[in-house]
């Protein structure tokens, strides 16, 4: 009974962590909108429109087909992203483009509905009711574009997604007063949103520690830190272990004590077969460290059978895998 | 006539792309520094595994090509490029740590945990080489690829160098391993001038005898702790921890020897050889090449000065018969099992029958933990 219901938990602590670390549709975002296109990108066939680019925050590839897109809540499921295509597969921090242009028959990722007098975007996952994202678009003029300071991260209006990540929600977080996003004047359809120049975190330290002390103090507090709590956790567990060896030396001693004095007749001289036991098997391992058959790395000496040098066959009972012990 | 103006015009062609006309000095100089690297391999012992690999490597990578042909380490596609993208994506040393966990035994830490602060202090030399090179002009990304020079361990150094400066992984890695093998050399002269002879014969007291439960705790716990606390240096500190529980689980012993023995030799190779061909003339004979080895040869210096005056220091707190031998502090840095021995070596010079080297396993093997944590700590602030 022990044993079914360790196997059942263990299989349960499987599926619930495969489930924890899988890539799902709460990674995808709306990341920038555009209403209004008169001289930027163009469509397959060569045509503005608007456009919608979705990012995929997520730091593994998230398939975005059967996603629905709408600008109604009342209809969650007004247009769907085609499945059956490999361009849906959204690698890692990339970006998704929809052509709203209201004509779905000119190409595969053009939406049924446009953008013009939308006030409100809604990202449906593939259920069609799971809310992941939506935007609020304002009056837009000619060339301008909606979208985040920072691909993926601002303010996110459903909240449901939250649970998947807490590092997320504190991105947010940050942004939270005026939600990260911002009329853009310069669009950006496939690629970043931040087009002014960011200072790297190796100009920052520049800029912030040009000596090098601080870097120094910091790191070589996190390195004493670390290798603290291991020396703290390390004695404590040395110091048990200590206490436990003594407790079993001083159980075996007593037996060994009265086979000792067993063994010792009482005028204090070794019988000569026990001299000759002790002889024979010195003999026979008399190799040393050399043989192979003593573990010299942690100070104890012991005399193992070498079982698998010694074994014929190149013993295949003993190197395949046993079964586990629940 | 024709036949022979073609033939003419063909074996011009074909001197054109020989080595011999596109040969500059450089060239020369690098391929006669690979084959001093092979000398002192063969001749002198000095880290054959890495040395013979780079300097055969140095030969391969300074052979004078013509452009366009492919088959150059820094021409994309090619097979050379291929191996490379290894040390340029960092995938070969996590694979060398897992190695190194396999191979590891951190019994003579686990019996005497103190020696872990000996390892963290010895990281000390990594900082003041990041201070030095921000002196000299280098970016903050590229001092911390150079001051990782001084944890002495090179997987670490390829592994932090590809990330922050791609650029000068060749003279890092070239002066982490190079430095590696001087440790001999290096560091005697600063044990002696900082220890009276009265520390050098210190005796320390024999390690206990430390449990496989202890063993098996070690990695899992060391992981926990270090990863929470720098999860930069999950790629390191994970393959170091997880090759350590590989050996000492005692239930995947084939496993444990696959890592330790032939995975380990096949990326030793592939690491040795790819680095050496990546040190090609016009970018390994460079100012900023001779100034990385200054720094790499003072961040050792330093890191033995550190190692050695934090046992000194710990001294000060410890009761008679717990003291530490100074000539172990050395071993912080992470060159294993090198500096160890020249612990023992130094331990042996001033009293023959003072066997130091277990004692100075604790803290090289705390030095490679150390220099993993900084590694994460530098790809953290600087990436």
């Amino acid at each position: 009974m022990k044993k079914i219901l360790s196997v059942f938990t263990l299989a349960c602590l499987l599926l619930l962590s495969s489930g924890a670390f899988a890539q799902s549709p709460v990674d995808i975002r709306i990341n920038e909108v555009q209403v209004s296109n008169v001289t930027g990108a163009q469509d397959e066939n060569g045509d503005r429109c608007g456009w919608v680019e979705l990012f995929n925050t997520a730091f593994g590839m998230v398939d975005v087909a059967g996603f629905y897109l709408t600008d109604d809540k009342a209809n969650p499921t007004k247009y769907m992203i085609p499945k059956g295509n490999t361009a849906t597969q959204v690698p890692l921090r990339k970006y998704f483009i929809l052509y709203a242009d209201g004509q779905p028959r000119k190409g595969v990722f053009h939406m049924n509905f446009t953008l013009d007098g939308v006030k409100n975007l809604y990202l449906y996952s593939t259920d069609g009711e799971t809310l992941l994202d939506e935007i609020e678009i304002p009056e837009l003029g000619p060339d301008q574009s909606f979208g985040r300071y920072f691909d993926g991260e601002g303010k996110h209006e459903p909240v449901n997604w939250s649970k998947k990540s807490a590092r997320k929600s504190a991105v947010d977080a940050k942004v939270a007063e005026d939600g990260g996003f911002s009329i853009l004047d310069h669009p950006t359809p496939g690629s970043t949103n931040v087009t002014s120049k960011v200072e790297t975190k190796s100009e920052k330290m520049k800029a912030m520690d040009p000596w090098g002390g601080i870097l120094a103090v910091t790191a070589m507090g996190v390195v004493f830190l670390c290798l603290i709590i291991l020396y703290l956790i390390f004695r404590s567990i040395g110091k048990r272990a200590i206490r436990k060896q003594e407790e079993e030396k001083a159980a075996k001693s007593a037996p060994a004590t009265a086979a000792k004095a067993a063994a010792i007749p009482s005028d204090g001289t070794i019988n000569e077969e026990i001299i000759a036991a002790i002889a024979i098997a010195c003999h026979l391992y008399q190799g040393g460290v050399d043989s192979g058959i003593h573990d010299v790395e942690s100070n104890v000496l012991t005399f193992n059978q070498d079982l698998l040098r010694n074994s014929p066959w190149g013993a295949r009972t003993l190197t395949i895998k046993q079964d586990p012990r629940i | 006539m024709i036949l022979e103006s073609n033939l003419v015009a063909n074996l011009k062609q074909f001197i054109q792309y020989t080595g011999f006309a596109n040969a500059t000095f450089g060239h020369i100089v690098m391929i006669l520094i690979g084959l001093v690297f092979i000398y002192l391999a063969i001749k002198k012992d000095w880290e054959p595994l890495l040395l013979i690999p780079i300097g055969f490597g140095m030969i391969i990578g300074n052979i004078p090509l013509f452009p366009g042909m492919q088959v150059g380490i820094y021409e994309d596609g090619s097979v050379l490029n291929i191996l490379y993208q290894g040390v340029r994506r960092g995938f070969y040393p996590p694979l060398i740590f897992l190695g190194i966990g396999a191979m590891t035994d951190f019994s003579a830490l686990i019996s005497n945990p103190k020696l872990l602060l000996v390892g963290a202090a010895a990281q000390f030399g990594i900082f003041a080489a990041y201070a030095g090179a921000l002196a000299l002009g280098f970016t903050p990304a590229e001092a911390g690829a150079i001051g990782i020079i001084g944890g002495a361990d090179g997987p670490t150094a390829i592994f932090l160098s590809g990330k922050l400066a791609p650029d000068l992984i060749g003279a890092i890695s070239v002066s982490a391993y190079s430095y590696m093998a001087l440790v001999p050399v290096i560091q005697p002269p600063v044990m002696r001038l900082l220890t009276t002879k009265k520390e050098r014969l210190i005796r320390m007291a024999a390690p206990r005898p430390v449990s496989q439960k202890e063993k098996i705790i070690f990695p899992i716990v060391g992981f926990l702790i270090t990863a929470f606390i720098v999860p930069s240096g999950i790629p390191l500190l994970g393959m170091l921890f997880f090759g350590n529980l590989l050996k000492e689980s005692g239930v995947t012993r084939r496993l444990a020897e696959t890592a330790r023995g032939p995975l380990n030799d096949i990326v030793v190779i592939l690491i040795g050889i790819t680095v050496g061909c990546s040190t090609q003339a016009d970018k390994f004979l460079q100012g900023k090449s001779i100034m990385i080895f200054g720094l790499g040869a003072a961040s050792f210096i330093v890191a033995t000065f550190a190692g050695v005056l934090f046992c000194k220091i710990l001294n000060l707190f410890l009761k008679e018969g717990k003291k530490i031998n100074p000539l172990i502090g050395n071993s912080g840095v992470s060159a294993v099992p090198d500096s160890a021995r020249v612990s023992y070596v130094q331990g042996l010079k001033y009293d023959p029958t003072n066997f130091l080297l277990m004692h100075a396993m604790g803290p090289n093997v705390a030095g490679v933990i150390g220099s993993a944590v900084a590694a994460g700590i530098l790809l953290g602030f600087l990436s």
